[in-house]
């Protein structure tokens, strides 16, 4: 857990993110991954943000892409918008993001109005050593209050 | 388990420090109840696995999937590892931008090696409260050609 204060959960219909509380969120996993065990322990590496390489690979610099549940399912959220592809989902309560001391951002796409962001896990404050060490611990507590969620087709 | 040891060693770096007691990123009563064959019959899926991205990465152009570079250097940490009876990580994970992620986890700490070039990663480590408790980079040693702390 990060040294911030940990706010209060909000409990209304809507935070001052605009996203409630008890809103379940996705988390797109990248494809690909190798497990000891039948039952993947989720990878803390996939609520980092992809790194920035250069000022035409940017990585995630908004953040680290997610969709709020109430505006999607789960099948059409495991969707990778690049290849088509299906993959498994990490699933989390945005209570929880709030509650480490992240947000969430609406960022609809033209295709997916269900898009948002956690904009402090960005790959531009990724480039700072003690960001990034602070990002680094958000994003082994987003890990831990996520569960493994396999669609169907993934 | 000696792997890691010599890895810490060859530096000067005292291994509890950076990796706990045993030399492994796992604890050391953990690691010792590991039998060696099933470490290393795991280390080899993961092997082929990581092979396997190398194929999918010339095939797909994805950035997602791990560069050609990565995938060697992740490779021949795994071949070292397996060798000298270190446990298996939990998940290998292309982890974006071309990288790949190894990630130990026990009760009371998080371990994760990233690889993110041609002899180079970078090591983590997080305590039972998920502070990171050690950072540190890994560089291949051109004569030992093992990748190494840097302290």
């Amino acid at each position: 857990m990060p040294d911030t204060k940990i706010p209060a959960v909000p409990s209304g219909p809507a935070s001052a993110t605009g996203v409630p509380g008890a809103e379940l969120l996705y988390r797109r996993l990248l494809p690909g991954a190798w497990s000891r065990a039948p039952t993947l322990v989720i990878p803390q590496r996939y609520f980092m943000p992809r790194p920035w390489q250069s000022d035409e690979r940017l990585g995630d610099s908004d953040g680290i892409s997610i969709n709020c549940a109430l505006l999607t399912d789960a099948v059409t959220a495991s969707r990778r918008p690049d290849t088509g592809e299906r993959v498994p989902l990490a699933e989390f309560a945005a209570s929880d993001v709030y509650r480490i001391g992240l947000s969430v951002r609406g960022a609809p796409l033209p295709k997916d109005p269900s898009h948002a962001v956690i904009p402090e896990l960005n790959s531009l404050d990724r480039r700072d050593t003690e960001k990034e060490q602070k990002m680094e611990e958000w994003a082994l507590a987003l890990r831990n209050c996520s569960r493994l969620i396999r669609p169907q087709g993934t | 388990m000696k792997g890691s040891m010599m890895l810490i060693q060859d530096n000067g770096i005292a291994r509890d420090r950076i990796i706990p007691a045993g030399g492994t990123a796992y604890a050391a009563g953990i690691a010792l109840t590991r039998p060696p064959n099933r470490e290393a019959a795991l280390w080899k899926q993961a092997i082929d696995q990581m092979l396997a991205w190398k194929k999918t990465r010339i095939v797909e152009n994805c950035e997602d999937y791990p560069a050609q570079d990565v995938a060697d250097t992740a490779i021949d940490f795994a071949v070292d590892q397996s060798d000298t009876g270190t446990s298996a990580p939990d998940s290998i994970v292309p982890s974006g931008g071309g990288r790949i992620a190894m990630e130990w986890n026990t009760p009371s700490e998080t371990i994760i090696v990233e690889f993110i070039g041609l002899g180079t990663a970078s090591y983590i480590r997080f305590d039972s409260a998920g502070k990171v408790a050690a950072r540190d980079t890994l560089r291949r040693n051109p004569q030992s050609r093992r990748l190494q702390l840097q302290g």
